[in-house]
């Protein structure tokens, strides 16, 4: 198994740089502006085969969140991808029985569906969750806001064509209610919430809503509800169409799986363990995580960070457990960490939510 | 830029070309070269300065105005002026015979363009309040052109948060009320899917202007998001809100929508509901609030639909 990196060319997504085109043209911008500083023309999009890199992607969201401020074109694009635009992909989702067939195929087809981001589930006794990460870099929050918001509303799309009951599914963004919270009213038609914000006292926020998971919960029976245009055997032939695409992971994900992995056998996490994993030297293993915009600390405290919170909020489990957990030596250790993480201790976090 | 005034105004192009040539040819005709040593370089730079700025405001009322009278009158006056201060800019350069007739008028223009200016710019008052009763179902007490949504032509929802603010310090103060209503088509991803994005505005630009048409003057209208309206309305009470809801509802539900050259229609299908508000919540609690009301509606018609 290896991972791509930030700059390689891998991603075939010109179906979705040409919607952000059209739409950016619908606004009388013009085209160039929007792909200005990618080193993409507007010719190539028209290239079937075009692949992409995630900074090239990276710097159209940038243009586009500074040329269309009405904080929309996240959730146009969601809303258009699916189906058609996901080719075979959309097509296996097309015929899904059921929720738990869905995020099979998400699986299986993940890096034609959305490589941005990477699933984790997790469940407790009465409900399942999706948790995802940034899975290419980790990026900024406007970056990561788009992401969300571009993912969340292709889901929702995904799940109004299937008849999906919308009320049962309840989003955390991971981040604190944007400006624009009409086009998350409009748009997402089940539960949502923001994480709080935590700021000290001179007003600036301690904790980074880019360490945050983006949070899917729904109830365990929704896994198995029975949904519109299920097929079985369309499913398996789309999915034999393509073959699976894990060995297309991006390098936080690889990462963070890693750690993940590491963490729940309980074993000591380290640079010099993470660098031997990536077989290469601990210099070169610091460049690289440096060019994915993160360092080894931040990331491995992300890891934990987003467990603690996980099993404080959602499973109500108590410090003593979460430490034990988490290999702390002891909890005023990790209180201290956690302090450390969101700005806030355990039992004040709790409150918030 | 949009350009697309220009091409109405091709003959007042041509007039002031022809205006600023007989001006030049004039000067040179009457008049004779100065010697280099006697330029002033300031006032040249001053004078030419102000002719070229009198060319783009000329420029600048023409690109963005629809021929008229309006537009006459102002671009009548302008020229004027500016030949005033062509005139001026043009002495730097050229020495008349003493006494010279050119040299006596060369101040009249300016005022006689000021003063057709000044009519000008009360007709464009007039014709601004006009306009104003045009768009008092889109706007109130404030107007900001970034805020308009290009497909609907309607205020987005940045513009009804600045309006709610007002509107809530208002009631709070004067113990009164206001109703908010809100629809959403429904439907709507499926009929962009089935026929294609741009029918989706095109359908939603149609429904706008039924929401504009069935509201009361007083009332605004704006585009929430995506396929959701939501319309202010001050001093009104639940039955009123009610009232108005249901008709206009009724008339977007009756809205025949043809797509390209069929005769085949669409009946728009919309969910509604309204509320009344005190004053007593912030803006963005408020919106929660008014868009909880809509979900509420929805799971009512959803479940009807199943019954």
């Amino acid at each position: 198994m290896s991972f791509f990196e930030q700059h390689e060319k891998n991603l075939a997504i010109s179906l979705w740089l040409i919607l952000l085109v059209d739409m950016a043209k619908k606004n009388h911008i013009a085209p160039d502006k929007i792909l200005k500083g990618s080193k993409l023309f507007l010719s190539d999009l028209s290239n079937p085969t075009l692949v992409v890199s995630h900074q090239q992607f990276s710097q159209v969201i940038h243009n586009i969140n500074k040329c269309l401020p009405h904080g929309n074109s996240a959730f146009l694009l969601g809303s258009r991808l699916y189906p058609s635009h996901l080719e075979s992909a959309g097509q296996a989702i097309f015929h899904a029985q059921n929720l738990s067939d869905i995020i099979v195929t998400i699986r299986h087809f993940h890096h034609q569906v959305f490589p941005f981001l990477f699933m984790r589930s997790e469940s407790s006794e009465q409900h399942q969750y999706c948790l995802f990460n940034q899975a290419i870099s980790r990026e900024n929050l406007h970056h990561y806001q788009f992401i969300c918001e571009l993912f969340t509303s292709l889901l929702i799309s995904i799940a109004k064509q299937k008849q999906l009951p919308l009320s049962r599914l309840s989003i955390r963004f991971p981040y604190p209610a944007p400006r624009h919270i009409e086009q998350y009213h409009s748009y997402l038609p089940c539960q949502f919430e923001f994480s709080p914000s935590s700021k000290n006292f001179t007003g600036i926020a301690i904790q980074q809503s880019n360490n945050l998971p983006l949070q899917i919960k729904f109830d365990k029976g929704l896994l198995s509800y029975p949904l519109a245009h299920g097929n079985p055997t369309l499913i398996a032939h789309y999915q034999q169409k393509v073959p699976s695409t894990t060995a297309n992971i991006g390098f936080i994900q690889y990462v963070m799986q890693k750690m993940v992995e590491r963490l729940q056998k309980k074993q000591e996490i380290n640079a010099q363990w993470l660098a031997e994993q990536l077989t290469m030297s601990q210099a070169t293993l610091k460049r690289k995580l440096s060019q994915h915009n993160v360092t080894y600390q931040q990331l491995f405290d992300m890891v934990r960070q987003q467990q603690a919170v996980f099993l404080l909020t959602e499973q109500h489990f108590n410090n003593e457990k979460i430490a034990r957990d988490l290999n702390f030596s002891d909890i005023t250790n990790f209180r201290r960490s956690f302090k450390r993480w969101t700005g806030l201790t355990p039992q004040a976090l709790k409150k918030v939510f | 830029m949009n350009f697309a005034f220009l091409p109405f105004h091709k003959t007042l192009f041509i007039t002031l070309l022809l205006t600023i040539a007989s001006v030049c040819f004039g000067a040179m005709s009457f008049g004779q070269l100065k010697p280099s040593s006697e330029l002033d370089v300031f006032d040249m730079a001053g004078e030419g300065g102000i002719t070229l700025m009198t060319l783009i405001w000329i420029f600048f009322t023409l690109v963005s105005r629809p021929s008229g009278r309006v537009t006459n009158l102002l671009f009548i006056g302008l020229l004027f002026t500016h030949v005033s201060v062509l005139l001026d800019f043009l002495d730097e350069f050229f020495i008349y015979p003493d006494q010279h007739w050119l040299t006596a008028i060369e101040a009249l223009p300016a005022p006689l363009g000021m003063i057709l200016m000044s009519i000008a710019l009360y007709q464009w008052h007039k014709e601004q309040t006009t306009i104003n009763h045009q768009l008092s179902r889109t706007e109130r007490f404030y107007r900001e052109h970034s805020l308009v949504d290009f497909t609907t032509g309607l205020y987005s929802a940045e513009y009804i948060k600045q309006q709610l603010k007002v509107e809530i310090n208002h009631v709070k103060n004067q113990q009164t009320f206001f109703s908010l209503m809100m629809f959403d088509l429904r439907h709507f991803a499926q009929f962009n899917q089935d026929y294609g994005y741009q029918h989706g505005d095109l359908l939603l630009r149609e429904v706008a202007q039924l929401i504009q048409m069935n509201i009361r003057d007083g009332d605004i209208a704006c585009r929430y998001a995506s396929d959701r309206f939501i319309v202010l309305m001050p001093n009104t009470n639940k039955n009123t809100a009610e009232e108005i809801e249901q008709q206009t509802k009724q008339a977007i539900e009756h809205l025949a929508f043809k797509y390209g050259q069929t005769s085949d229609a669409i009946y728009p299908k919309v969910i509604s509901c309204n509320h009344q508000y005190r004053g007593w919540h912030r803006y963005e609690e408020v919106l929660d609030d008014i868009n909880g009301h809509l979900s509420l509606s929805k799971q009512i018609a959803q479940q009807r639909c199943s019954a």
